[in-house]
């Protein structure tokens, strides 16, 4: 049976990571960092927000794409939820509603990777949302 | 809510709207029950509020009338023939268990707690998570701070740790024997 997984494979992974990080400019890097926040309220996480943050990650893993994803509490848009918050770098932050798998892919491929505009935007005055 | 692992994640919410910044999931099993207990220092509840919370639609919340996760849970712990209990004091924190009786045909299974635990961990990168499954005699713990030592200058809400702590988690759960379904 192979090693199970431990802290020490952790410190490796973050030396490796430190190597490529350092590579580049770190003023650079923190300016390019695209933020994507999860809504994790309860009628989210029944409408499936677990599966779309686990994927989500997994993507942008895969992709090496530079991002941090965290979680939200409750953005009030229950009606479309799962929904996320996504800001890249230098622009508003933009929220998306009814993000299930197949969503969450189209929103890394268009609007995260290309720039390009993805629909299900949810109108608002372009605020960034905090639980209530 | 398909399984506990959902109600995990969803429970540790609330700690965290309570501005908890220290929550400790403890998960110990045996071969009758699941126990969960979730421990927050967050802003407590005062006795009105404490009443009212196994209400379905009690919450202090404002952009929404209802507030479920606790009833639900309940229900859900209750069909099992177990139970839901709340203990808490304003200012000092809230303790919440639930008891879930696996041999009942209605209980919930316990779900990818795994990846609960990580995108907690992970997402929530504020907070201390302090995480640990008993298994009969066997456990397994993790926290946030473990992994911040590590991670250095390394957000802990990069994508890369996000995925190595749920395998890192699903491999030791393994190790200590839990089913997940
Ligand atoms: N850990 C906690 N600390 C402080 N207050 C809590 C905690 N958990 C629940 N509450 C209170 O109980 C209410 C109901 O919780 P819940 O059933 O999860 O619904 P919701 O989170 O949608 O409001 C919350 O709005 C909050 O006032
Ligand atoms: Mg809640």
């Amino acid at each position: 049976m192979a090693k199970i997984k431990s802290l020490e494979d952790l410190k490796k992974m973050r030396e490796d990571m430190k190597n490529k990080i350092s590579l580049r400019e770190k003023g650079e890097r923190i300016d390019n960092l695209i933020q994507i926040k999860v809504s994790m309220a309860t009628c989210g996480i029944a409408s499936g927000a677990k599966e779309t943050m686990d994927y989500m990650v997994n993507e942008l893993d895969n992709r090496a794409v530079d991002a941090v994803v965290t979680q939200t509490g409750c953005m009030g848009y229950c009606y479309a939820e799962p929904t996320i918050e996504v800001t890249l770098p230098g622009e508003e932050p933009v929220i998306f509603g009814y993000v299930d798998t197949d969503k969450a892919q189209e929103i890394i491929d268009k609007y995260i990777i290309k720039g390009e505009p993805v629909d299900g935007i949810i109108p608002v005055n372009f605020k960034s949302i905090k639980d209530e | 809510m398909k399984n506990i692992s959902e109600h995990i994640l969803d429970i540790v919410q609330n700690s965290i709207r309570a501005k908890a910044d220290n929550i400790e999931i403890l998960i110990s099993e045996t071969n009758q029950e699941i126990n969960i207990h979730i421990t927050d220092n967050g802003m407590g509840m005062d006795k009105t509020i404490l009443q009212k919370v196994n209400d379905p639609f009690f919450t202090t919340r404002t952009t929404r009338k209802v507030g479920l996760g606790i009833p639900l849970l309940n229900q859900h712990a209750e069909q099992s023939g177990g139970w839901l209990k709340i203990i808490s004091e304003k200012g000092e924190g809230t303790k919440l268990t639930a008891k879930f009786l696996k041999n009942n045909i209605d209980c919930l299974p316990m779900g990818d707690i795994y990846t609960s635990i990580a995108l907690l961990i992970s997402g929530n990168p504020e907070q201390n998570i302090i995480f640990r499954y008993k298994k009969n005699d066997k456990q397994y713990s993790i926290s946030s701070m473990e992994i911040k030592e590590i991670l250095e200058d390394i957000p802990l809400n990069n994508p890369k740790v996000a995925n190595f702590l749920k395998e890192m988690i699903k491999e030791n759960l393994e190790n200590i024997k839990v089913s997940f379904n």
